[in-house]
């Protein structure tokens, strides 16, 4: 049982961490709906072990370990088929990933900065594939453009937000 | 490499492609400059779909009515039964309790509900003249927000002129579909003063303005302009409201109120009510007056849209005046 004060201090480092956590689950799963539910295990499984935590020390570094922990157990309990990465493969990322999901919260700055370049077309697009949960299909039907052609408009998109969150992050770091 | 990347990742996703599964995890065994990729691609699409989500935040909250109809007004207006309609209510309520053969009912005379003006600092606008301080206020009983100034008529009546939408955490040239003015509200002496914990007893704010709209220059670009006056109840501090806005209110929210009108221009002011109830562990209220043009889009002059007193009050009254005994 942790002290008030400590216990306090876990839950907004947990509430404060939580994006960058679930960013990590994300990008050592590839899929939106394994990443919620391992980071629902994840933040239980904190909060079991809160004691363990020393407030006087970075919480990520601690939180990302639990994480890959159970990262790994998802990816033991799934079939081969449903997953995207090879464990093998998500254990030589691991280093990428922690780096890349410990600066989550600059690279969200960049990224909010980086779709004001975007048109309003473009951003219709970003929201309804990723907000509403649109398949490429479903948009392509909607707006009767091929899907090949739905597809390489987001590439493109992508490219150019990745691009351009890169250059922001090399200017403001 | 890149592009490879992530039509390989888009062909897995898309259509389980095995083939396509065995080249993506080949290539990220064989090349850290893929692995260094990916991983910065993943941890990206996770914020951009965090960006989004707080986009859509605010588009649901600005939708016009639907949080607002899902408050629960009907446990106040309850209270407002007259007698001849207890009975009716108790004759009813006792006929199937008494069916059921498991006690009795009976209807109760409520005890008076008690109003309370809760201070709204420069509420009427008449204590202050010029713009209104820009971006989201960081202390209590302060106005800030999007464009926004107080002015004065001929009368010497002074009120509030939304003058443009935009963003007002971030690049204020960002897409935006209101022109809002935000107010702090400490509600902790209220609490001290009332029981909050009585079960029996409920308190509902209400946040009532007056809005006007004249006449102005991009009138036909903006058919959908409505004024909304709105109540967000937070348990945190006001520097986790600021810092936090809008995901705030997904995280430290505790209570949502809206209420929304559309007027033509030159048509009559009118004055409209926002309500929610007051949680116990609500600590900080923020008010909001503001006109939304129904679409997000780049940043838009307001021409003649005006808010007046702007008022916030607290009422105390029971929950139910119809009490079952077993």
């Amino acid at each position: 049982m942790l002290p008030p004060l400590d216990e306090t201090r876990f839950i907004e480092a947990l509430t404060r961490h939580q994006p960058a956590l679930e960013a990590f689950c994300h990008a050592n799963l590839a899929n939106r709906e394994d990443a919620r539910e391992v980071l629902q295990a994840t933040c239980v499984k904190l909060w079991q072990k809160a004691a363990d935590w020393d407030p006087d020390t970075e919480f990520l570094p601690w939180a990302f370990t639990t994480a890959r922990f159970m990262i790994l157990s998802h990816y033991r309990d799934q079939k081969r088929d449903h997953l995207v990465f090879d464990e093998d493969v998500i254990q030589a990322m691991a280093d990428e990933i922690e780096g890349a999901a410990t600066a989550f919260d600059n690279r969200r700055d960049a990224l909010a900065k980086c779709m004001k370049k975007l048109d309003q077309r473009q951003r219709a697009l970003l929201h309804d594939h990723y907000t509403v949960s649109q398949s490429l299909r479903e948009i392509a039907e909607a707006s009767g453009r091929s899907l090949s052609a739905v597809k390489m408009t987001l590439l493109r998109i992508r490219q150019q937000l990745s691009a351009c969150i890169e250059r922001e992050m090399r200017t403001n770091p | 490499m890149e592009e490879r990347l992530l039509n390989l990742l888009q062909r897995v996703r898309d259509d389980g492609d095995e083939a396509a599964r065995t080249e993506l995890n080949e290539l990220l065994r064989k090349h850290p400059e893929a692995r260094t990729i990916m991983s910065r691609t993943l941890v990206d699409e996770q914020a951009l779909v965090s960006h989004l989500r707080d986009e859509s935040i605010v588009s649901i909250l600005d939708a016009e009515g639907e949080v607002a109809t899902s408050q629960p007004p009907t446990r106040p207006t309850i209270h407002l039964l007259t007698w001849p309609q207890q009975i009716a209510v108790a004759l009813v309520a006792g006929a199937i309790v008494g069916l059921l053969g498991v006690g009795v009912v009976w209807a109760v005379n409520s005890p008076q509900s008690q109003a309370r003006a809760i201070h709204v600092a420069n509420g009427d606008f008449e204590t202050y003249s010029g713009p209104v301080e820009f971006g989201f206020p960081s202390h209590f009983g302060r106005w800030g927000g999007n464009p926004a100034e107080v002015i004065e008529e001929a009368d010497g009546n002074r009120m509030l002129r939304l003058l443009k939408t935009g963003n007002v955490n971030g690049d204020p040239d960002d897409f935006a579909s209101n022109c809002s003015v935000f107010q702090l509200v400490e509600l902790s002496s209220l609490l001290q003063q009332w029981e909050t914990t009585d079960p029996a007893m409920q308190i509902t704010l209400n946040l009532s303005a007056r809005f006007r709209r004249e006449a102005a220059p991009t009138d036909a670009e903006l058919p959908k302009l409505a004024g909304s006056c709105r109540i967000y109840l937070f348990k945190a501090e006001p520097e986790t409201i600021v810092e936090g806005w809008p995901r705030v209110v997904n995280e430290d929210g505790v209570g949502y109120g809206k209420n929304v009108i559309k007027l033509a221009p030159g048509e009559e002011p009118a004055t409209i009510t926002a309500s929610c109830l007051l949680e116990s562990d609500a600590t900080v209220a923020l008010i909001v007056v503001s006109a939304s043009t129904g679409s997000h889009a780049a940043p838009i002059e307001l021409g003649g849209f005006f808010v007046d007193d702007v008022q916030l009050t607290a009422i105390r009254q029971p929950t139910l005046p119809v009490r079952f005994v077993k």
